[in-house]
């Protein structure tokens, strides 16, 4: 068969299309509908892997916490001295962070203690959005995350306290907030000095929360952990890839759910794909009659029957990706968001970016397309042997 | 019917695609603009994890935070927290059992107004 030929049975297809539009809208519409579903979920686990995946490069390679009775203590100096002097370790620096619960806000906030960083954020595009960096040592200045200040309606230069166990826990003057760019990492942060943190958080002088380590080889963070752990069972040791891994994990798992539950909406879909094209209706059995009549074959028959299928997939398909799209880069994924990214005081307003791997698209294409063409073949078949005569007698 | 239509619906659906395709590449590179203050500011948070969900304890460090406690996520498990998901925790049980904090008290309620340094 000729590719003139090939386009005039897609043009009866498409007119065919057209004389029974209330079944294609419904069939485009299901489908659409469907493929929205399945991009959307992809699309935003994609970006937040993405985000998540951002932020990687410059974290400590691992970091040592220690364990009492199964749940997180304090680092001792001694848990220090000992890390330090581990093979492999470049740097270790004992890190004072924690969380306060906010009565009014009904949220935690994460107190972050400020480390002896030489950069100033203030001089980093993107970093804050007014006011300066918190400077080392510093005492009484904080730097806020952008939803934590929206939520307490507090801006640069004004004051505030935050309950803790200690007397000598300071009042903390808003010295700058952190910008939209930075939002996912700090919208629930306060960045105070060191000292400032361990008098909110009650850490005594010389303990810290956890220990970030830089390794001479980050390739060597196994042996390191292993070594860590062969000495000092008490400890636990966090490999920067473990946790990337995990944030593929809890992601994949929450898509995978979304995506099962949705599993029911896709057996429908294909349902009423296999109803809607299987049954042939009298002016369809007639009109293919008439076809096989003027000398149309099987084959022209089956081709134009499968055209009709590939038309509807393939703007069906489209059309969801392009609401997908839409629903998760433009609309910031409504309902979806908070299932896969869970729940929050203090979410953090962030247009997600768009991270999608073809080769993903490619198979939700092929999980759609596929089967919804497959549906398609036994009832074009069905339609393609239909007998002229009898057709036209009933 | 005339023979291009279905052709050009496929066309204007190939262009809206690129368009999409165009869109969501603006995009990256402009969220690539923002790479040297996101690792300037990641590196002084405690963990590789996203703020997205402050309301539990775990959820900074999802999974991993504390590995022999009842009820604490797992790799791979569903969340037993429902701060986790799509549901709220149960603030009102915070603040049932929340004890009125020893320390200083504040010099204005957090969230209810403007501070003092707030021009009226």
């Amino acid at each position: 068969m000729s590719p003139r030929s090939h386009l005039a049975l897609l043009s009866f297809a498409w007119g065919a299309l057209g004389r029974r539009r209330g079944r294609a809208v419904a069939l485009l519409g299901g489908l659409a509908l469907a493929t929205t579903l399945l991009a959307a979920v992809l699309f935003a686990t994609a970006a937040l892997k993405g985000e998540a995946e951002r932020g990687r490069a410059t974290q400590p390679d691992i970091v040592v916490q220690r364990l009492v009775g199964g749940r997180p203590g304090l680092i001792d100096p001694t848990d220090l001295a000992f890390v330090a002097q581990m093979p492999g370790v470049r740097r270790a620096e004992p890190r004072v962070w924690g969380y306060v619960f906010l009565a009014s806000l009904r949220a935690n906030v994460t107190v972050v203690g400020r480390r002896e960083e030489p950069v100033d954020l203030g001089l980093v595009r993107g970093a804050l959005m007014s006011g300066r960096d918190a400077r080392p040592g510093e005492r009484g200045a904080a730097v806020i995350g952008k939803g934590l200040a929206d939520l307490l309606r507090v801006r640069e230069g004004d004051v505030m306290s935050l309950p803790s166990a200690r007397e000598d826990a300071p009042a903390l003057t808003i010295v700058g907030i952190f910008d939209s760019p930075v939002a996912l990492y700090t919208s629930d942060v306060l960045l105070v000095g060191a000292d400032d943190a361990r008098a909110i958080l009650d850490v005594p002088a010389g303990r810290a929360t956890d220990i970030a380590i830089d390794l001479a080889n980050p390739e060597e963070a196994t042996v390191v952990t292993r070594a860590i752990l062969d000495k000092e069972p008490a400890l636990r040791v966090l490999d920067k890839r473990i946790l990337a891994r995990t944030y593929r994990l809890t992601y994949g798992r929450r898509a995978g759910i979304v995506l099962a539950a949705s599993l029911p909406a896709i057996l429908a879909l294909l349902i009423l794909a296999w109803d809607k094209l299987g049954g042939l209706g009298p002016s369809e059995r007639r009109e293919i009659a008439v076809e096989k009549a003027v000398g149309w074959s099987t084959a022209d028959v089956l081709y134009e029957k499968l055209y009709e299928s590939a038309l509807l997939g393939v703007l069906g398909v489209g059309a969801g990706i392009a609401l997908a799209y839409a629903w998760v880069f433009l609309l910031g994924a409504p309902l979806l968001r908070e299932v896969l990214s869970g729940w929050s005081v203090l979410y953090p307003d962030v247009a997600l970016t768009p991270s999608i791997d073809p080769a993903d698209l490619l198979a939700l294409v092929a999980m759609v397309l596929a089967p919804f063409i497959a549906v398609a073949i036994v009832p074009a078949w069905r339609a393609a042997i239909v007998d002229p005569m009898s057709a036209m007698r009933t | 019917m005339s023979r291009p239509a279905p052709l050009v619906a496929l066309f204007v659906e190939a262009v809206l695609l690129s368009a999409l395709a165009i869109h969501a590449r603006a995009k990256r590179v402009s969220r690539g603009e923002d790479e040297r203050a996101i690792a300037a500011v990641s590196r002084l948070m405690p963990a590789a994890d996203l703020s997205l969900a402050g309301a539990a304890r775990h959820l900074r460090f999802p999974s991993l935070e504390e590995p022999a406690a009842a009820f604490t996520d797992q790799p791979g498990s569903p969340d037993t927290n429902p701060a986790g998901g799509a549901l709220a925790p149960p603030t009102d049980v915070y603040m049932a059992i929340g004890a009125p904090s020893p320390g200083k008290s504040s010099p204005q309620p957090l969230g209810r107004g403007p501070s003092l340094a707030t021009p009226r």
